[in-house]
């Protein structure tokens, strides 16, 4: 035990230098993107040279870099990075966390469903390896795989909004409704989350029933199976206290991987279904320059993915005796 | 070989098949909520834009969607008519003094906040004199106030005066929103840029304007701002209760929303998609001149200029004029209107766009650098530019420098690149080589700003005055470094003499004569080919045609966009929309005589698309030669006229709408002439019933009859022949013989030869009727059209007897062509049912449909393939493998 206490410490460490570097890199990976924060305003005709000027001031976009980054530094360590230059108005944490939680709505909801339905397959398909379950299902999951997801989303828009319209075309809700924790807005929620949610889901089963199908095929040619079956234990019990819980060692790290999906949100999706997320949201700050909008959102999600990563590592230290010894 | 588990298996199975139940039970979420969302009472048009708002506040708002809504809430003194000339809004009127400093504005006395307070002079001296007090936290406006003279004050409650110190020609043209003092004044004037709209200390209800829509919510993170009408607008009134702006993240996502009905108005369609738009059943949309220019630009920055910039361009040829023409004589303009834009823009040639008309510089023909290739080449020749090391290439005879430029287009901009691609081949014809290179638009701004492109495609929005749009070329605004963000030139383009127009256009007042040095500036410009404007594009909008009707017409007046206010004061709501369509084709009937003593019949005819012939008011004016005029009511009215000379008829046919149509005849009324008698009578039909408003014919002289189907006319002594007729009847005649000082009777019958032909239109599925219906009925040469009123009706009279086509459109259904049999003095029903057009197709489009099949049958294959080779490799079957046993 004491190993694993010296390995998770290790870890831990591992993880602070990484997020330092990150904070680091962060800073100046985004002022090297072309372009300036004041691209926008080229589209409106009215905004005078005084304004311009003191938009500048104003974020201190007219400091030494040294100066921008001792700044920066301060609001990092202070989660305070200001206000966001694409709105003004709005700091820029606020705005990530109000679409943070639309993020964890769809990508949540969709890496439950890819993980329990991925898995589901993958050992349906391991244990009946060669049927016909394997094979309709692996080439079900590998054909929306190769799909692209923009492509697959459209064609449901296109079917089940446009033309049956059975689902809205896109939103997280009712247009000009708010979330309100009733039954309608509850299903209205919901509806909305039906077609983004499959999207996602159905794209990416095939990465969980492939690593789990091929991870329980490992595990069950193993000589530990055979001598359990050997010692007359039925074929559920074979799988579900022997072959089980070793073959989910790798699908831990594919979990922890896709927490970084999770809160990196899916820009595709958010785009195609206008639904509100972090995906886009930092796509178009990149887009903008705007500075606050992104420190903020990459430190969040760094900070998220490191930590998840460590989760992970731990679980594996408890779930995997070997790793200790490493 | 494993062993199956039947039972596990089974609890598996159950698990997978409990899952796809969760996934298709979600889906029967929606079919609730979408009904459940569709029973509003208010009217709400759902506008769907492709900006986010930066924000509201009316001090830092800095993009184009936020003045858009903030200038619906907040009313200017002078504001934009339809046409996009400037016109009135808090003030209804002004006058300048002699010297043209001091300007007097006479405000509405009946504008009001949102709150219910009037607006008064107080309000906008609060405005302005808040600006020009505090220019740093005012930064956005403190332009359109320059020369404006502190303080600027009210003479009384509703008139402002202000003073210049010197003559400022975009005085009309100040877009600074007026806000409510009462509120503002109580905000700390540090603040007044910072503060939230909705902050509850110092707005309690949230913003208060005075403009035609207030401002209701905004959830940034959902992207939606909806807005109420407010009820007291002193312009005029927004007809929907609430307009909800939808922001959308892609325009694809947009025009997804409007083919499912979710939005009403789409902005900005994408030209991709404007055909497939515009043949989508329910949506109509309209190309309208946008304040907008597509330019390749030319970089004519100096040689001591560029050392300012370390990664400035070495190419220095663009500076020279005759390349610079060179390069315009070749660009097809023509070509990128056509096949790269598709028609949805016209052809450039100043800075200053067609939509803005007044300002915008026609160039003549003579003038005109068409696609001149020759001409181009020639004028190359004459500078010296010539193939001195034969590749194709010009070079500057002297330096030997090729005519070889960097060229970039931004490469999210698919028609940008096809431009630029036709661009480039144009210019290798004479010998300059310039190969496009996309790039972001961010790193556009780097290399303009790093000195860097010898050609571009960029784009502006302009504006409504064309001030900003000369700024961008004056010498003041070029940048000075790469860190030089808050200069506008990227053509760093330099003219003493366009300079001092650009001043002195600011200064002249008189509208003419600002045009003429506008218009100068632009040819200079036209000449000096700092820019090849390339297009115009078109504004692109679309909108659902079922659930909003009366939009605009945007092409003849390209302010009435959809975020403009008077965009808003036209769309109706289909069910409160009373057709504006007036009666048409209304004719009071032939010129008349008669002699005094005479009583004669007027029948009026008219035709309304949208309205039964019995709902039309009919109103008749006899004005007699003294003046003395009198109405009469009804269809068919009978007059005595007493006086000789020139009497004037005029009917006046007015619908429920309240529209009218009028037309006009004279009678003129003689004495008896000696030797004349009467000529009486009755035209009756065959159950001897008097026919009103038939037709008399004898000698050169007509009467109608009157209510009871008699007529009554003078005739001098002799034989005549007497013909009747009337619509729908057939023609009788008979003979008279007129005596001296008596009276005739010749009483005639017309047989029916029409009938009415009426019914209902029905929903097939429903059985619900259908309002606004389209029937038109065919017969003969003729064609009649109706709408079908609220519960579905419809009816002609008059129809003649015989089979008569009738074709029943409505979008949504399809369309039913049917027929019917009209008989003599009959009524006919014709019953007419439509089938939703979704419904019948079961609610899916052949494209979809096969979309589905070939989704299925490549999984089924690639699934069939597998099995296959799975079950080859099984073959020939192999003892099953036993794991080693360990000891």
């Amino acid at each position: 035990m004491r190993n694993g206490k010296i390995l998770i410490a290790r870890k831990a460490f591992n993880s602070f230098i990484t997020l330092l570097m990150v904070v680091v890199m962060n800073f100046f990976l985004f002022r090297v993107i072309p372009g300036d924060p004041l691209m926008n305003l080229r589209n409106n005709t009215r905004v005078s040279d005084e304004y311009k000027e003191q938009f500048i001031h104003d974020f201190g976009l007219d400091q030494p870099i040294y100066v921008q980054f001792l700044k920066y530094i301060e609001n990092v360590f202070t989660l305070n990075f200001g206000n966001a230059i694409s709105e003004p108005l709005r700091p820029a944490m606020d705005i990530i966390l109000d679409n943070m939680v639309w993020t964890l709505i769809l990508t949540g909801t969709s890496s439950i469903l890819m993980i329990v339905i991925g898995m589901s397959i993958g050992i349906l398909a391991a244990w009946k390896r060669g049927g016909a379950f394997d094979t309709g299902s692996m080439a079900f999951s590998l054909f929306f795989y190769a799909m692209p997801t923009f492509w697959f989303a459209m064609m449901l828009i296109v079917i089940f909004a446009t033309e049956l319209k059975w689902t809205p075309s896109g939103g997280a809700l009712e247009y000009g409704t708010r979330f309100e924790f009733t039954w309608i807005s509850i299903k209205d929620m919901l509806s909305h989350l039906v077609l983004p949610a499959t999207a996602l889901t159905i794209g990416s089963i095939a990465a969980f029933s492939l690593i789990m199908r091929g991870s329980l095929i490992d595990v069950m040619t193993e000589e530990y199976i055979t001598t359990a079956r050997a010692k007359g234990m039925t074929e559920r019990k074979v799988l579900k206290d022997h072959a089980l819980p070793n073959a989910m060692l790798p699908m831990v790290a594919l979990i922890a991987i896709d927490i970084a999906f999770v809160v990196g949100g899916a820009f595709q999706a958010e785009v195609v279904f206008d639904y509100p997320g972090i995906g886009w949201l930092t796509v178009k700050a990149t887009i903008d320059k705007d500075f606050p909008l992104l420190e903020a959102a990459f430190f969040l999600i760094a900070v998220v993915v490191i930590i998840a990563n460590l989760i992970a590592d731990v679980l594996l230290v408890y779930m995997d005796p070997r790793v200790k010894m490493e | 070989m494993n062993h199956l588990n039947y039972g596990a298996g089974r609890r598996h199975l159950a698990a997978a098949i409990c899952a796809l139940v969760l996934l298709v039970g979600l889906f029967a979420f929606p079919m609730v909520s979408k009904q459940s969302g569709a029973a509003e009472e208010d009217s709400e048009l759902i506008v769907g834009v492709l900006q986010k708002p930066d924000t509201l506040n009316p001090f830092k708002m800095a993009l184009s969607i936020s003045y858009t809504i903030n200038f619906l809430v907040y009313d200017t003194l002078t504001s934009v008519e339809p046409d996009l000339s400037p016109g009135d809004q808090l003030a209804e009127s002004w006058t300048t003094d002699a010297s043209g400093l001091v300007w007097t504005f006479n405000l509405v006395e009946n504008a009001k906040w949102h709150d219910g307070q009037d607006v008064t002079a107080d309000d906008v001296v609060f405005t302005y004199n808040t600006i020009l007090e505090n220019p740093d936290t005012c930064a956005l406006w403190i332009d359109y106030l320059s020369n404006i003279v502190h303080p600027v004050v009210a003479i009384d409650d509703y008139t402002v005066q202000i003073t210049t110190d010197v003559k400022k020609a975009t005085m009309l043209t100040i877009m600074v929103p007026i806000l409510p003092e009462h509120l503002w004044s109580e905000v700390d004037v540090d603040k007044l840029d910072k503060i939230d709209p909705w902050d509850q200390t110092a707005f309690p209800d949230g913003p208060i304007g005075s403009g035609p829509l207030i401002l209701d919510e905004y959830d940034a993170t959902l992207g939606w701002i909806r807005m109420l009408a407010w009820d007291e607008y002193y312009i005029d009134q927004v007809v929907v209760d609430q307009v909800l702006f939808k922001i959308f993240l892609s325009d694809t996502t947009m025009m997804e929303a409007l083919w499912a009905d979710d939005i009403d108005v789409a902005m900005g369609v994408p030209a991709r998609l404007w055909t497939e738009t515009l043949e989508t059943d329910g949506i109509a949309g309209q190309a309208v001149k946008a304040l907008s220019i597509f330019e390749l630009g030319i970089n004519c920055a100096s040689p001591e200029l560029r050392e300012n910039f370390p990664k400035a361009s070495d190419n220095l040829e663009t500076t020279n004029l005759s390349v610079r023409q060179a390069i315009a004589m070749a660009t097809d303009k023509d070509y990128i209107v056509n096949d790269v834009m598709e028609g949805l823009a016209e052809v450039g040639d100043s800075i200053i766009p067609t939509a803005t008309s007044y300002w915008h510089y026609y160039v003549d023909e003579e003038t005109r650098w068409d696609y001149q290739i020759a001409k181009a080449n020639a004028l190359l020749d004459a500078a010296g530019y010539v193939d001195t090391d034969g590749n194709d290439i010009r070079d500057n005879g002297t330096s030997g420098v090729d005519l070889e430029f960097s060229f970039y287009y931004r490469s999210d901009k698919t028609d940008d690149r096809s431009a630029a691609i036709d661009i480039e081949d144009s210019l290798a014809e004479i010998g300059i080589k310039a190969t496009p290179a996309g790039i972001s638009e961010g790193q556009m701004y780097n290399l303009w700003l790093g000195c860097q492109m010898d050609l571009f495609i960029w784009a502006w929005d302009t504006d409504v005055d064309p001030n900003f749009m000369l700024s961008t070329q004056t010498t003041d605004q070029i940048p000075q470094s790469p860190q030089d963000w808050t200069r506008w030139s990227d053509s760093f383009w330099s003219n003493a003499t366009y300079d001092r127009m650009y001043l002195e256009q600011q200064t002249t007042v008189d509208k003419e004569e600002r045009q003429s040095i506008i218009l100068e500036m632009q040819a200079l410009l036209y000449d000096q080919c700092p820019y090849v404007v390339l297009y115009y594009p078109m504004g692109l909008y679309a909108y659902t045609t079922e659930r909003f009707t009366n939009y605009p017409d945007m092409t003849a007046n390209a302010g009435m966009t959809p975020g403009s206010m008077w965009f808003f004061f036209e769309v109706t709501p289909v069910a409160d929309w009373v057709d504006p369509m007036p009666p048409e084709n209304v004719n009071a009937g032939q010129d008349q005589s008669c002699t005094v003593g005479e009583t004669l019949s007027f029948t009026g005819e008219a035709d309304d698309e949208n309205d039964a012939t019995e709902t039309l008011t009919w109103e008749w004016e006899f004005t007699e030669p003294d003046l003395s005029s009198t109405v009469l009511d009804g269809r068919t009215v009978s007059y005595k006229f007493d006086q000789t000379g020139i009497v004037s008829v005029m009917l006046r046919v007015t619908d429920p709408g309240g529209l009218s149509g009028v037309d006009d005849l004279v009678v003129n009324v003689t004495d008896l002439a000696e030797g004349s008698g009467w000529l009486r009578g009755v035209v009756s039909d065959e159950d001897s019933v008097g026919i009103v408003g038939a037709t008399i014919l004898v000698s050169d002289q007509s009467r109608s009859t009157d209510v009871d189907g008699a007529y009554m006319v003078s005739l001098p002594e002799g034989s005549y022949m007497v013909n009747a007729s009337k619509t729908g009847y057939g023609i009788a005649s008979g003979d008279a013989i007129i005596v001296a000082g008596e009276t005739t009777w010749v009483n005639l019958t017309l047989a029916l030869t029409s009938g009415t032909l009426s019914g209902y239109v029905y929903d097939n599925e429903t059985g619900a009727s259908i309002a606004s219906a389209t029937v038109e009925i065919t017969y003969g040469d003729k064609t009649k059209k109706f709408t079908t009123n609220a519960t579905g009706f419809y009816s002609f009279i008059a129809v003649e007897a015989g089979t008569v086509i009738v074709n029943v459109t409505k979008i949504g259904y399809e369309k039913n062509v049917t027929t019917a049999e009209v008989t003599a003095g009959n009524t006919t029903v014709c019953n007419v049912n439509l089938t939703p057009v979704k419904d019948d197709s079961g609610g899916i489009s052949a494209v979809a449909i096969a979309g589905i099949i070939a989704v299925i049958a490549i999984v089924g294959a690639l699934a069939a393939i597998m099995m296959m080779k799975r079950r080859k490799s099984a073959e020939p079957p192999s003892p099953p493998e036993e794991p080693p046993l360990t000891s």
